[in-house]
């Protein structure tokens, strides 16, 4: 009963003396040069012919959203994440912006920011010049240059993978909680930005046992990962019943096959690292550990670091890779490189703990990754790797062809248009804007699909069997549609995937 | 008048003191009688020194001499008669306006004999006879007494203009701050014709004015949980935290440290006043320097038979309250204000265990705080935290409040709604507002808001004082009323003038206070009804309520149902985190449970608030299953 009459000093706010702000480098060159460099490459990438299918199809999503579905939070659907495309929303809005820069342009700020940042963090330990040289081997990484320049929606994720696990340093000793605070939010911030998220929460669960607060961890273990994870649990949740109230299904960002939750390149045909080791973990793993080592051989450096940077750098490089190899089993469509660039992070974060004696030798490691890295980058690569690699150094050829043809056709035909944008990005991207079209979150669309006098003026079909038709909700609504038309409908447009069906006068 | 005083007491008692007794020493005569022992003489010497305190003050404070022992030898040493004023009671009325100065003086006109006036003194001293002849004339006499005589007689003598004052001095002097009148003419017009034209509007166009009022309602819990996450944000900072260092501390000096007040209020709660008194011996500060006032009410027998029986410390005084309505703690510390003799005065609750720190603590914040802050808060927190579900949720809550809220809340400079204990002010300060208002049933909240409109700061300091959480729903409930009830009093008293408010606020001050006070009480009111609709639409699926949600609105909502909630949801652990209440961090995932309870209690605050506006919802304390023993301890000890 000595409790109540205790006065017990932990129970007591806990405080230190009031320490001075610590003066922030200024990292805003580093951020307006890191934009301008990377802002070039693309450009340089983009005339060369580089077109990534994803940032079309993001592309094409901003002009639905602008002019097509008002703004409806349901009508950007929550088979992807949504940040990304509010985002791009803004950055439309700037004058002279070419909207289907837009995607690039959001990944390159974020990798730009994220440079920024590894920059102010290293210069608090090494100094502003070991920084900046660090910072521009780390910015010459062909991953990094892939993430900022491939169109892939990568960048806001790295950015956010960042902020996640640059709050671990803040885990040692006695964290104040806005600690918890900006972990728990960063992973929060990250289910909406990336699609990987979920595996890498999982996958951090035990690492985070090398970093957590000791006392904490021995005295509370639950209500640590409680205070962790609790907002992501409830982004989760959150995101489930918005599928339910707006969609009826609350798993559906997981059940679709054409959820971006259970892949980036769910609509690929084959991708190689799937057909080698989907449903495996233990050897994608293995792959991903020693290619990831080679990639960035300065993260082995870590083991020699200060206070235990080695638990930081090996739980953050730890986790990565095994969320790469859990998404791997289970069939998450995505390539190797999308996981291991994300190693990007430990690197940079690793290099803060190093000795003084450990900086020529980062730096040496740091070189050396560079070349290792377009070795790895370019071994079995997708069609679209390849691609973004070959226009470095010259043009390449352009698919499409019919896209941009129908896209250009239907601009000038102004017609209320029926046609699905999951599988006609490309050509309401080559549109250039969605204004008229009635697409699946419509009402009206729906009116169509279910009752033959809601036929809008103008139908839009994909042919049965192509990649198109597969995901064409038109198509497979109407099977014969392609082949025979609609009785007082006349076909306008005849391509190899595509058709156009126009009411007749 | 000189003369009329003089009854049949037989023989002059009144005379003139010793010219000597200041230079012969106190001590050596206590001891040389017997009536204290040498080394308790030493301490108290040593003690002096380094307290700069009157020795006698330092006897008392120990308990090494019987209080009225002391005072006799006392009024000896100064060559003083001395009177027992009970069985003597003075004769003479006290002139009003010396009141103050004789409670602080602790001096007391007796009688008349012949044309000259006696004074009976409890301090005496060089200081106070020349202050005394200065006053009430050079030929004045002097009789000893004891200082718990003098306030006897004191109170005796004003009781009536004393408690007036308590209840009407903010009343009448500053009425546009009281409590008195609920709701004001203007505000009740305004009231009539918002409802006027929400009728018409209901009539002309019912969709748009249902939609126009969830409009509202949703702005307004959006507007307090984002309030209320930049509080957070702001308050998880351990910079934000530290106001005073244990280095800031160490630095004091005892001996110039000042007389420190303290009042605590009790009504009816015998069996926690020994450990009560344990916690206030415990605290750090000179005894010589504590004023502590037990503030009773007078009908109140059983309560200070028990402070009488406990036989405490000079230290301790009681303060009787004689019975008028309202009977609120605010009225009753109002009344025991008036005999503070500190230059610092702050209230405790009877269950309260302040850290040992706390006063000095205090001392050094002022020390450090620019000169309008004339009021510190310290947090409160609770012993009893795992005592059941309910105890750990007010735990939490607690702690977001203090440790969270309150601090960024003073770093924002938004007015601070003051905790019902452990507020410390600058006695002066008080004294200037016309202290508490004693028909506002969260007198400390209001109050806090009037120091910032009055032109003062308030601030939060790092020490905790330990109180009994409630451990019953329905006590729960009863106090959570009269806090509602009283955020609605102090709301609506602080927005008679809301141009004044803003201006003496600010844009953040004025918006802060809107949502951290008016925007707690609607989303407690509001969140059943909203609660009701989503569940009827969930449980029944119908579409009855969707004309209410236009889609720009679904997603405002959704922001609140579900950033919103589970943001509080997880604050409340976060809140755990910064006292090491890892414990209680799963126990958060229920706290919408508590919010439940939190609008019932709004409910009923706001019936009150209608039929019992000034009615003091009592919360029975020492009923946790740690009292028993804490009290056996106390005794013991």
């Amino acid at each position: 009963m000595a409790l109540a009459s205790t006065y017990r000093p932990s129970a007591r706010p806990r405080s230190g003396s009031r320490a001075r702000r610590r003066r922030r480098p200024h990292s805003a060159p580093v951020l307006v040069l890191v934009l301008l460099a990377l802002a070039a490459l693309c450009y340089h990438l983009l005339i060369n012919g580089y077109m990534s299918s994803d940032a079309l199809a993001r592309y094409a999503k901003l002009l639905v959203m602008r002019d097509a579905a008002g703004l409806r939070l349901e009508f950007a659907g929550f088979l992807s994440t949504q940040v990304s495309v509010y985002l791009g929303l803004l950055f439309s809005w700037v004058p002279g912006m070419p909207g289907v820069l837009v995607p690039y342009l959001l990944d390159i700020a974020a990798m730009s920011l994220f440079a920024s940042l590894a920059w102010r963090d290293m210069t608090r330990d090494h100094g502003p010049w070991w920084a900046w040289a660090w910072t521009l081997l780390l910015v010459c990484h062909p991953f990094t240059l892939w993430i900022a320049t491939s169109g892939h929606n990568l960048g806001l994720g790295t950015l956010a993978v960042y902020g996640l696990f640059r709050t671990l340093r803040s885990f040692r000793g006695d964290p104040e909680p806005r600690v918890y605070l900006r972990f728990a939010g960063w992973l929060c911030l990250l289910f909406f930005v990336d699609e990987r998220a979920a595996f890498i929460a999982l996958a951090m669960l035990p690492w985070l046992a090398l970093v957590a607060p000791r006392g904490i961890l021995q005295r509370a273990p639950l209500a640590f990962y409680l205070i962790c994870y609790l907002p992501f649990v409830f982004a989760l949740l959150g995101w489930m019943y918005m599928n339910w109230l707006f969609f009826g299904d609350s798993l559906m960002f997981i059940t679709r096959e054409d959820s971006a939750f259970r892949g980036g390149y769910a609509d690929a045909p084959y991708l190689p690292w799937l057909l080698e080791f989907g449903g495996q973990w233990f050897r994608p793993l293995l792959w991903l550990t020693v290619t990831g080592a080679l990639s960035f051989p300065s993260l082995l450096l870590a083991f020699w670091s200060q206070q235990r940077g080695w638990a930081g750098t090996l739980t953050v490089a730890g986790t990565l890779l095994c969320a790469g190899a859990m998404a791997t089993l289970t069939w998450f469509a995505t390539q190797a490189l999308d996981f291991l660039a994300l190693l990007i992070v430990p690197a940079a974060l690793g290099l803060r703990a190093l000795f003084g004696w450990q900086r020529i030798p980062a730096t040496v490691l740091l070189l050396l990754a560079i070349p290792l890295g377009w070795l790895i980058l370019l071994r079995e690569p997708l069609p679209e790797v390849r691609q973004w690699s070959v226009a470095f150094g010259e043009s390449v050829e352009q698919r499409s062809d019919e896209d941009i043809r129908l896209g250009a056709w239907l601009a000038e035909t102004r017609l209320p248009t029926l046609i699905d944008d999951r599988a006609a990005y490309r050509v309401i991207a080559a549109r250039r804007d969605a204004k008229q079209l009635i697409l699946p979150f419509d009402d009206r669309f729906k009116l169509a699909l279910t009752t033959r006098g809601g036929m809008p003026a103008q139908i839009v079909v994909a042919r049965p069997g192509s990649l198109e038709g597969a995901q064409d909700s038109i198509s497979q609504r109407f099977p014969q549609l392609w082949e025979s038309g609609m009785p007082g409908y006349q076909l306008k447009f005849e391509g190899e995937v595509w058709r156009v069906w126009q009411r007749e006068p | 008048m000189p003369g009329s005083g003089m009854t049949g007491h037989v023989g002059a008692v009144g005379r003139q003191p010793n010219p000597l007794a200041d230079r012969e020493r106190l001590g050596e005569m206590l001891v040389d009688r017997g009536l204290l022992r040498p080394e308790h003489l030493e301490t108290a010497l040593s003690l002096q020194k380094r307290w700069r305190s009157r020795l006698g003050e330092i006897i008392l404070a120990h308990r090494w001499m019987s209080a009225l022992r002391l005072y006799r030898a006392l009024s000896e040493h100064f060559g003083l008669e001395f009177v027992d004023l009970v069985e003597q009671p003075p004769e003479v009325r006290l002139d009003p306006r010396r009141f103050s100065d004789c409670a602080e003086r602790l001096i007391i006109p007796w009688r008349y004999e012949g044309d000259r006036l006696v004074l009976a003194v409890a301090d005496p001293g060089a200081d106070t006879f020349s202050w005394a002849r200065r006053t009430f004339g050079a030929d004045v006499l002097f009789v000893g007494t004891s200082k718990f005589d003098i306030l006897w007689s004191l109170q005796l003598d004003s009781d009536l203009r004393l408690t007036r004052d308590a209840l009407t001095l903010l009343a009448d002097r500053a009425p546009e701050h009281s409590a008195r009148e609920v709701i004001t003419r203007p505000q009740l017009f305004i009231g009539y014709a918002l409802l006027t034209l929400l009728l018409i509007a209901l009539a002309w166009s019912p969709v748009a004015a249902l939609i126009g009022l969830n409009v509202l309602i949703t702005l307004g819990f959006l507007a307090t949980f984002a309030l209320k996450l930049i509080l957070v944000w702001y308050g998880s900072r351990r910079r934000i935290d530290i106001k005073v260092t244990e280095e800031d501390v160490a630095s004091l000096r005892e001996d110039e440290l000042p007389v420190y007040t303290v009042l605590v209020p009790m009504f009816r709660e015998p069996e926690i006043l020994p450990v009560l008194a344990n916690a206030l011996r415990k605290l750090d500060y000179p005894a010589s320097k504590l004023d502590i006032k037990l503030v009773l009410e007078s009908d109140d027998r059983e309560t200070i038979e028990a402070a009488k029986r406990l036989g405490l410390e000079a230290i301790f005084e009681i303060i009787r309250v004689p019975p008028s309505s309202p009977r609120t703690k605010p009225k009753a510390c109002n009344y025991a204000l008036r005999f503070a003799r500190g230059q610092f005065v702050t209230i405790y609750d009877a269950e309260d265990k302040p850290e040992p720190g706390q006063l000095k603590r205090v001392v050094a914040a002022f020390a450090k705080s620019a000169p309008e802050v004339v009021c510190v808060q310290a947090r409160l927190n609770y012993y009893n935290a795992n005592e059941n579900w309910l105890t750990r949720m007010f735990t939490l809550e607690y702690t977001l409040w203090f440790d969270f809220y309150l601090p960024a809340l003073e770093y924002l400079r938004i007015p601070i709604p003051l905790g019902g204990t452990s507020n410390h002010f600058r006695i002066d300060a008080l004294r200037s507002v016309y202290a508490w208002d004693p028909y506002n049933v969260t007198e400390d909240a209001d109050l806090g808001v009037r120091l910032v409109q009055q032109g003062y700061r308030v601030s939060v300091v790092n020490s905790t004082t330990f109180e009994e959480a409630n451990v019953s729903i329905p006590n729960w409930i009863r106090q959570r009323s009269r806090w509602f009830k009283g955020y609605m009093q102090t709301w609506l008293v602080h927005m008679r003038d809301p141009v004044h408010l803003y201006q003496s606020t600010g844009f953040r001050g004025f918006w802060g206070f809107q949502f951290f006070i008016g925007g707690g009480v609607l989303t407690a009111l509001a969140a059943p009804l909203l609660w009701v609709i989503y569940g009827l639409w969930l449980a029944a699926g119908t579409r009855a309520f969707d004309f209410l949600f236009p889609p720009a609105l679904v997603y405002l909502s959704l922001l609140n149902l579900l950033l919103a909630n589970g943001f509080f949801i997880y604050m409340t652990m976060v809140a755990g985190f910064k006292r090491n209440y890892f414990n209680l961090a799963p126990y958060a995932l229920t706290v919408p449970l508590y919010w439940l309870l939190q609008s019932f209690a709004a409910y009923k605050g706001l019936w009150q608030l209608i039929s019992r506006p000034f009615y003091w919802e009592k919360t029975n304390h020492g009923i946790s299953k740690y009292v028993p023993a804490e009290r056996k301890a106390a005794l013991r000890e």
